[in-house]
């Protein structure tokens, strides 16, 4: 991470929000009691691996529908899943400048899909848009139709989204996006 | 036809069942591909598992979505057909690709740097979703690609081929240096293992195989392995070296267990080498640096007590994630750091041994592609060697490889040539600790050990002629020192005769200008002689040669044979510069050093 980022880190640990922890507990109900303070967990794949934790980690943070990232430089493709919950990401893409952005804006709960935007930064919605009209061109699957319309709609419109409301809002993001 | 799909229940369903396009004549078979929704593994792993069946099978077409994974952006499809085309196994090399979807380049490429792929040769993409017309386009695609009965090597050596690569430079390279140091080394296991075409059962077992699935790690073995094979008919052989016979070698690289170890210990236990590695866990690489340091040194010194110095020291200069700081200077290395100790001795402040052995020899070994002012470095270091491991980005031919292997070999063998050095400097400081012999003392010798320690084949007169003069002053001043005295046939130390002519030293003399006389031999008699050949004489007592020749021979007991070594020393020192090569060679300082000079200083 560049100097900014990493004291951007340290100033967040200083108000109080964000901890920076080089150790963990390693058996499963210190783990957990140390964890549930947390609403974001982010944790580097090596130390998971090594300290054998992982598999505890992946069902603590899906248990208690945590958002979990997953870091390392071994990873060669950065996935998000489980509903943009967990997040398999290059070192390279985690440690980047609006991270600190991101972690306190979500602190301050005005950012409800920190995972989204860590991995697509401006064009988080763009993303969206992509995959609302993918779904649409399968011919449609309601309960994911309506997620993602929730999330892109600013109308609150009780419809499915027109083709050509997707492909305008698609050139707009375009035009404003920057990943 | 046979076409494959692969899909995560996200194409047109007639594409995901057996379905009326069978009736057409193609015949689909869909391949489920969905990451496992928990314990999510590294997805060019999973994608190497899950389409191994390919190697088994043959398809005419090949159909995917964009992506197949969660999120939708994330293009995942793209990944898998870079995968297809990268993978020669899988003989799919030019099998044709088509993507559905409704996306166009421009969107994609905005969040996949893999779109390139999509403009290369035998790829198609499609936004259209009924069945008749995807049907339509399949055929079409079947007639627009003929099948080709083609090599892998025939492909990959293609133009189309070739253009491919270029569109894949996209692929993104790892993002520290340390995943990318381990991709250099997994490179060069392979490139060594291919080099002395090892067989089942006959190489060393390599644990590792996580990198061959990297999607980068395929692109770098497609693209810089495209350089001429090694001969098919000629197997490279291991070289063997008598050298090497029953020598001890210590090996210190963290990625000792992926399987360098075993690769070493292979090719050179054939010569009668052993190799004794540094145990290297992972978790080593995590710990605190300088508790890695302490544990490996800990390492060294305990075969030190066991076995005494190894007689060579391989190591690679970056031991700890540490130390792949971009910032990190060359010095505070933890290898660095660690061949420091290995060349140094020393005490601390409770008298106890810091360091192993100033003539302790160091091959460095490394996957290092970091430009430093590398002869320096090494130099400060103290290393006799050194040797890179290859990287992909060298696109080094096999011929190439096999020279780089060789000199890697040659390394270790001349470590191990030299390793009598740090014996002479363990006689010489057991010498002066049992005999009490000063530093100042034994000065000569130890500048005459730092000058053979430089020897690298280059310059070799001027260095050997360094070394003749350093062994003659020694000779001169020690024997001044002792107040050695000839006077006419008898030899006295002080004011105390310690030898006379009973034994009898000749020596055969040639005229060199009508004012010197010069030495050519020395002949020891341990009987008085009656007659005396022509040519040979009495030595003359104001003469340097006997001076020096006669004390060693009756004080020392030194053999005839080992004098003539000393003649010729002193005749080379009397030799000017101009007067071309220095005759003494290595092996002779290595005599004179283990039958005159040990034996002389061990007499006090």
């Amino acid at each position: 991470m560049d100097n900014n980022g990493l004291s951007g880190l340290v100033k967040c640990e200083n108000e109080g929000w964000l901890s920076i922890k080089t150790k963990l507990p390693t058996t499963k109900d210190d783990l957990e009691l140390e964890l549930s303070g947390y609403s974001l967990i982010a944790i580097h794949l090596s130390w998971m691996a090594q300290a054998n934790v992982r598999n505890t980690i992946e069902e603590y943070a899906k248990r208690f529908n945590k958002f979990f990232i997953v870091f390392s430089g071994g990873i060669t493709q950065n996935l998000l899943m489980n509903n943009r919950k967990r997040l398999n990401i290059n070192v390279a893409y985690f440690y980047q400048q609006n991270l600190v952005e991101i972690l306190s804006r979500f602190a301050n709960n005005e950012c409800a899909e920190p995972l989204l935007e860590l991995l697509y930064g401006k064009s988080w919605r763009l993303s969206l848009l992509m995959q609302y009209r993918n779904i649409m061109w399968l011919g449609g699957n309601n309960e994911k139709e309506y997620e993602l319309r929730t999330l892109i709609s600013e109308s609150g419109d009780d419809h499915p989204l027109s083709s050509d409301f997707i492909e305008k809002e698609i050139i707009k993001e375009i035009r404003n996006s920057k990943i | 036809m046979k076409v494959l799909v692969l899909h995560n229940n996200n194409l047109p369903e007639y594409l995901l069942f057996p379905s009326s396009l069978n009736e057409k004549g193609i015949d689909l078979s869909p391949h489920p591909f969905a990451l496992p929704p928990t314990d999510v593994p590294d997805f060019d792993t999973f994608t190497c598992s899950e389409l191994e069946f390919l190697k088994d099978n043959h398809y005419d077409l090949i159909i995917l979505p964009y992506n197949l994974s969660e999120t939708y952006t994330e293009f995942s499809g793209l990944r898998v057909a870079a995968h297809i085309r990268l993978t020669p196994e899988w003989n799919c090399l030019r099998t044709p690709i088509l993507f559905l979807g409704p996306d166009n380049i421009n969107e994609i490429m905005l969040f996949s740097p893999l779109c390139a792929l999509l403009n290369s040769t035998n790829v198609f993409r499609s936004s259209v979703k009924e069945e008749e017309r995807i049907s339509n386009m399949i055929k079409k695609i079947y007639d627009l690609v003929p099948a080709k009965s083609q090599t892998n090597e025939e492909v990959m050596n293609s133009f189309e081929y070739q253009s491919l690569l270029q569109y894949l430079k996209t692929i993104p390279v790892p993002a520290n240096y340390a995943t990318h140091h381990s991709i250099a080394n997994e490179w060069a296991i392979i490139r060594w293992k291919e080099m002395f075409l090892w067989k089942e059962g006959e190489e060393p077992s390599l644990p590792n195989e996580d990198f061959a699935n990297m999607l980068y790690f395929k692109y770098l073995m497609c693209s810089a392995g495209q350089r001429e094979h090694y001969g098919r008919k000629k197997k490279n052989q291991i070289p063997k070296s008598h050298i090497l016979k029953n020598r001890r070698i210590v090996y210190i690289d963290d990625e000792a267990n992926k399987g360098w170890a075993a690769i070493l210990a292979t090719i050179l236990s054939g010569s009668g080498a052993e190799l004794i590695t540094y145990p290297f866990l992972d978790l080593q690489k995590s710990i605190n640096k300088n508790d890695l340091i302490q544990d490996i040194i800990r390492f060294l010194d305990k075969d030190y007590e066991d076995n005494g110095c190894a007689d060579c020291y391989i190591i690679d200069l970056r031991l700890h994630d540490e130390d792949f700081q971009e910032t990190l200077k060359y010095s505070e290395l933890s290898g660095h750091k660690i061949a420091r100790y290995i060349v140094k001795k020393d005490k601390d402040k409770d008298n106890k041994r810091v360091g192993l052995n100033p003539y302790n020899q160091i091959v460095v070994f490394s996957a290092s592609n970091k430009v430093w002012n590398l002869k320096e470095e090494l130099l400060e270091i103290g290393a006799s060697g050194y040797a890179m491991k290859e990287s992909p980005e060298q696109n080094l031919s096999r011929d190439e490889s096999y020279r780089g292997f060789n000199e890697f070999f040659n390394a270790i063998k001349a470590a191990c040539n030299m390793s009598y050095l740090k014996e002479w400097y363990n006689e010489l400081e057991q010498l002066q600790k049992k005999l009490g012999y000063s530093e100042d003392d034994l000065s000569l010798l130890y500048e005459f050990l730092s000058l053979i320690k430089i020897d690298n084949g280059k310059n070799r007169s001027e260095l050997l002629r360094a070394c003749v003069l350093t062994l003659y002053a020694f000779f001169e001043t020690y024997i001044e020192r002792e107040e050695f005295k000839l006077i006419g046939t008898e030899l006295f130390k002080g004011s105390l005769s310690v030898g006379h002519w009973k034994r009898r030293v000749l020596f055969q003399t040639q005229k060199e200008n009508s004012k010197r006389k010069k030495y050519i031999g020395v002949q020891c008699y341990k009987q008085p002689l009656l007659t005396v050949n022509p040519g040979w004489e009495d030595p003359d007592e104001k003469a340097k040669p006997s001076q020096i020749i006669i004390p060693l021979y009756l004080f020392y007991n030194i053999l005839s044979d080992d004098l003539s070594d000393i003649l010729q020393l002193v005749n080379e020192r009397n030799k000017g510069a101009h007067e071309g090569i220095c005759s003494f060679s290595i092996e002779q300082f290595k005599k004179v050093f283990n039958n005159v000079i040990l034996p002389m200083l061990k007499k006090r």
